[in-house]
């Protein structure tokens, strides 16, 4: 081959590629030739050739523009674009622009470039639809935009991290940023600390979720500090692969709502509080619809647990106790069909079985000039109820009470009206029923004043005490001999008089008895006066009596005896030994009356002296006395027991006859023990102080006890243990003087305890001898 | 003293009698003036007729004086002796049954000299009489009387 065969072939390779090139391509393709004028100004252009694709973009067949001049082509007067494709035919600088072809009512996106100097080609493509989505596109994306910033809502957008990409200018207004300073940073940073645990927890949820969400409040804080409540709604963004791209949104302020619900919040729950402390429930009943709805406090005073939301429309009245069901029922039913409004007191039996009292308001509500609805109120009255009837219970029994009293009772208020007046009343003054039922006290008062006997002192009275505010009693005095105990008191209500109760008593019984008792009184302290004197006499003779036994009966005894003995002495001679036997008898006998007088003496003296109390030692007393008795007998020996400082209240010479006596006994009655033991003690017994002496000697009989203190008694003979029988009898007097008592425990032969007590209270401690 | 009488004024015969055996059985020999009741004895001493002590000067060496007699007690004598200058301070011895403690105080409180109480045994009274004799009669400086 030739170069120029190889060039030439090589040519129409490359011819070839371009031509498959231009036969394949999805654009335009056309070739130009420009034309000039002589003068070398383009004037024109022929489209030389065009690609099979230049049909799909202009809808020209090629056939029909190939070789064609462009102002033939396209009808135009002169060719389109001129210049500018002379431009790029001239320079060879290539061109590109975007242009709506009025004449095939296109746009083309058109390149143009030069393949040789007075040549161009143009590569292109209709791009008509294409540039309107594009203006529609910018379209909606402008009403959008105006959307989004006209709108109260806030817009935004976030990434998949939470970040804000997007933020409307309403963040301005809102939250008090502009959108560039929300743009990149979180949510988060805007949430109150206090609020973004929780804040996290339900964010992460919905970035977990990748879902819609709405009606999100959370709190956010404002530039200026303040908290805001918002409302956040959103949608997840996946692009068109399907990743999650973040959320798009839109959060609206509810601060003002929200308080608003908050304070409504708070006012229902304090009407809640206030209808639960009244016990007051609401209610409403649609007569239409016939439905109707209750108040949480309806079921409580129905005691329905837990409350249901439907209440029947009849509920309320099933629960009335059986005598309250109609008139609940036809309260209700007037109501109803004749809009009558109602206010009853029903009692109602609850759901758990408790009896209630309750008081039913019912109101129409009309509509059109229909009764629509009915709503009310309903209150548990219990209480009150309860209060009510034991008011009334206390007011009967009160009227019981001031019937049954035998006192007359009127009561007149401030302005001289009866209140109230009880039968008694009515019958004590004879007082006619006509009189009485005018409740007129003035009139009352001239009907009943001329049975007194000082009617005007009464009348006076009567006048200065409803002037008053005392209270007070007077005695009156009848024409028929009766005699009434008045008493007034006024009668305070609230701290001030409303009137005034009288009461009046029969005492005219009372009276006479008062009487008959003083003079009894009267004859009483008479008789006891004479009797006082018949007793000092009685005092006065016992004492003579005392004195002239005394005195006389010892004289004829003197006499017995010196006689007796003067015969001895001057007659002895004409005595035998038995004549002189019988006077010594005579003189014995004499001696021994002598002594009795004596004893008798000293024993009435112990019963009838003045008592004179002072302490006495009676450990000292028995330890004297003994002493006394050992010296009196140095040869025997006695083991002498005494209790240490037994110190009594007594009378100290009496209690020296008491310790004398028993102590002589037990000496006396010992005597023949050879190891005598005499002791005087102390013991408690029954919480009283006991006093005893004991001896270990003779003893006694206990069958012959009661012996034991009477006058001239004695239980062993006088061989024996020589006596009088006066001692104990003396002894018991004193004891008992001193109110106190005395026994004996003995047995023969084995020793006798003489056991006594002092009174507490001395008997007579008072009394004072004759 | 031994010449003067012992005024012994006494209701009881008996006594009367037994005392005079006891100023007997104890050899007192002065004259005994007996007087049956408290007038007798007032007229004996302050009487006004010649025969009185009064009026003879001879008052007794003492009076046993008994409180229980006719017309006029012992005590009612004591207290007339010892209102009168003249008696005042003869020496009354007072010779009763009685040992009432009202009597004994009313006998010293009038100005008796001595109380005694006749004891029933008669021997025990011999001794009485014998040491009122003794201590009376011998022992005892009388009062100065009026002569």
């Amino acid at each position: 081959m030739t170069a120029g065969k190889k060039i030439e072939e090589r040519l129409r390779q490359s011819e070839t590629k371009f031509r498959a090139l231009f036969e394949n391509m999805t654009e335009g393709v056309a070739l130009h030739e420009v034309i000039y004028n002589d003068k070398g100004r383009a004037v024109n252009y022929r489209i030389v050739d065009v690609n099979p694709a230049y049909e799909t973009h202009t809808g020209l067949l090629p056939a029909m523009v190939r070789g064609k001049l462009a102002t033939e082509v396209y009808g135009t007067e002169a060719a389109p674009y001129l210049p500018i494709w002379a431009r790029v035919a001239e320079t060879g600088v290539p061109h590109f622009m975007e242009v709506y072809f009025a004449p095939m009512k296109k746009t083309f996106s058109i390149a143009s470039c030069s393949p040789g100097k007075g040549w161009f080609a143009t590569v292109f493509t209709n791009i008509t639809e294409k540039k309107r989505f594009e203006e529609q596109l910018i379209q909606s994306e402008d009403k959008f935009r105006s959307l989004v910033e006209m709108t109260s809502d806030w817009i935004w957008e976030v990434n998949e991290k939470g970040v804000c990409t997007y933020s409307s200018p309403r963040s301005k207004s809102l939250l008090g940023y502009d959108p560039a300073e929300l743009v990149g940073k979180s949510t988060m940073d805007f949430v109150p600390p206090e609020d973004r645990k929780e804040f996290e927890r339900i964010n992460g949820e919905i970035f977990r979720n990748r879902k819609p969400y709405s009606s999100l409040q959370y709190r956010c804080r404002h530039k200026n500090g303040t908290i805001l409540t918002l409302e956040s709604s959103g949608m997840p963004i996946f692009d068109s692969n399907g990743w999650f791209r973040g959320y798009r949104g839109s959060d609206r302020d509810i601060t003002e709502r929200k308080r608003t619900e908050e304070s409504l919040e708070k006012s229902r729950d304090l009407l809640s509080r206030t209808s639960r402390m009244a016990k007051i429930g609401g209610w409403e009943l649609d007569v239409t619809a016939l439905t109707q709805s209750w108040t949480e406090e309806m079921f409580d005073i129905f005691e329905i647990d837990p409350p249901r939301r439907e209440p029947k429309v009849w509920e309320g009245v099933d629960f009335c106790a059986p005598a309250s069901k109609p008139i609940g029922e036809q309260a209700v039913r007037r109501a109803i069909e004749h809009g009558e409004p109602y206010d009853i007191e029903v009692e109602i039996i609850t759901a758990k079985g408790h009896r209630r009292w309750a008081r039913s308001i019912g109101r129409p509500n009309y509509e059109n000039g229909r009764v629509k609805s009915i709503s009310g109120t309903f209150q548990d009255i219990t209480e009150r109820k309860r209060a009510e009837q034991a008011l009334s219970e206390s007011r009967v029994q009160l009227q019981c009470i001031l019937e049954s009293t035998a006192d007359g009772i009127l009561t007149v208020d401030a302005r001289g009206k009866v209140i109230h007046s009880n039968r008694r009343f009515a019958e004590m003054w004879h007082i006619p029923q006509p009189i009485l039922d005018t409740g007129d006290d003035p009139a009352i008062l001239t009907a009943v004043l001329d049975q007194l006997k000082d009617p005007d002192v009464f009348l006076r009275k009567v006048k200065q005490l409803y002037a008053s505010e005392a209270q007070d009693m007077d005695i009156l005095f009848f024409k028929d001999g009766r005699i009434f105990e008045r008493y007034s008191a006024p009668l305070m209500q609230g701290g001030s008089i409303a009137g005034r109760v009288w009461s009046f008593r029969d005492i005219t019984v009372q009276k006479q008895t008062e009487e008959s008792l003083q003079q009894l009184n009267r004859d009483l302290e008479q008789g006891v006066k004479n009797r006082t004197l018949q007793f000092e006499l009685a005092n006065r003779e016992l004492e003579a009596f005392a004195y002239s036994v005394s005195h006389d009966l010892r004289a004829p005894l003197r006499s017995i005896d010196g006689f007796s003995m003067a015969i001895l002495e001057d007659y002895s001679d004409k005595l035998d030994s038995e004549g002189r036997d019988h006077i010594q008898r005579l003189r014995r006998a004499s001696q021994r009356m002598a002594t009795l007088i004596d004893e008798l003496l000293k024993l009435y003296r112990v019963t009838s002296g003045e008592i004179h109390i002072g302490n006495v030692n009676l450990s000292l007393l028995a330890a004297n006395i003994l002493s006394e008795l050992q010296a009196e007998a140095p040869l025997r020996k006695a083991e002498i027991v005494i209790a240490p400082d037994v110190i009594v209240k007594a009378d100290p010479h009496l209690m020296l006859t008491v310790m004398e006596n028993l102590l002589n006994n037990a000496w006396k009655f010992a005597s023949k023990k050879k190891k005598a033991r005499i002791e005087f003690g102390v013991a408690k017994k029954d919480g009283a102080t006991v006093y005893y002496v004991r001896d270990n000697g003779a003893g006694f009989d206990m069958s012959f006890v009661h012996k034991l203190f009477g006058v001239f008694q004695r239980l062993h003979s006088m061989e024996d243990f020589p006596g009088n029988g006066i001692g104990l009898a003396s002894v018991q007097r004193v004891i008992h003087r001193h109110g106190g008592r005395i026994w004996a425990v003995g047995k023969p032969d084995n020793g006798a305890a003489f056991y006594f007590t002092l009174g507490s209270g001395i008997a007579e401690t008072k009394e004072v001898s004759s | 003293m031994k010449n003067r009488p012992i005024l012994l004024v006494e209701d009881n015969p008996d006594d009367v009698e037994l005392t005079l055996r006891a100023f007997k059985k104890n050899n007192i020999v002065n004259p005994i003036v007996i007087k049956h009741d408290g007038a007798e004895a007032l007229e004996f001493l302050l009487g006004t007729t010649a025969g009185s002590a009064l009026k003879t000067h001879q008052w007794p060496a003492i009076v046993l004086l008994d409180l229980k007699l006719p017309k006029m007690d012992g005590l009612e004598v004591l207290k007339r002796l010892r209102a009168d200058p003249d008696t005042r301070l003869l020496p009354v011895i007072i010779l009763t049954s009685s040992k009432h403690e009202k009597d004994v105080i009313d006998s010293y409180r009038l100005g008796a000299n001595s109380y005694v109480r006749k004891p029933v045994s008669f021997d025990e009274f011999i001794e009485a009489v014998r040491q009122l004799g003794l201590y009376w009669l011998l022992i005892n400086e009388p009062p100065p009387l009026k002569k």
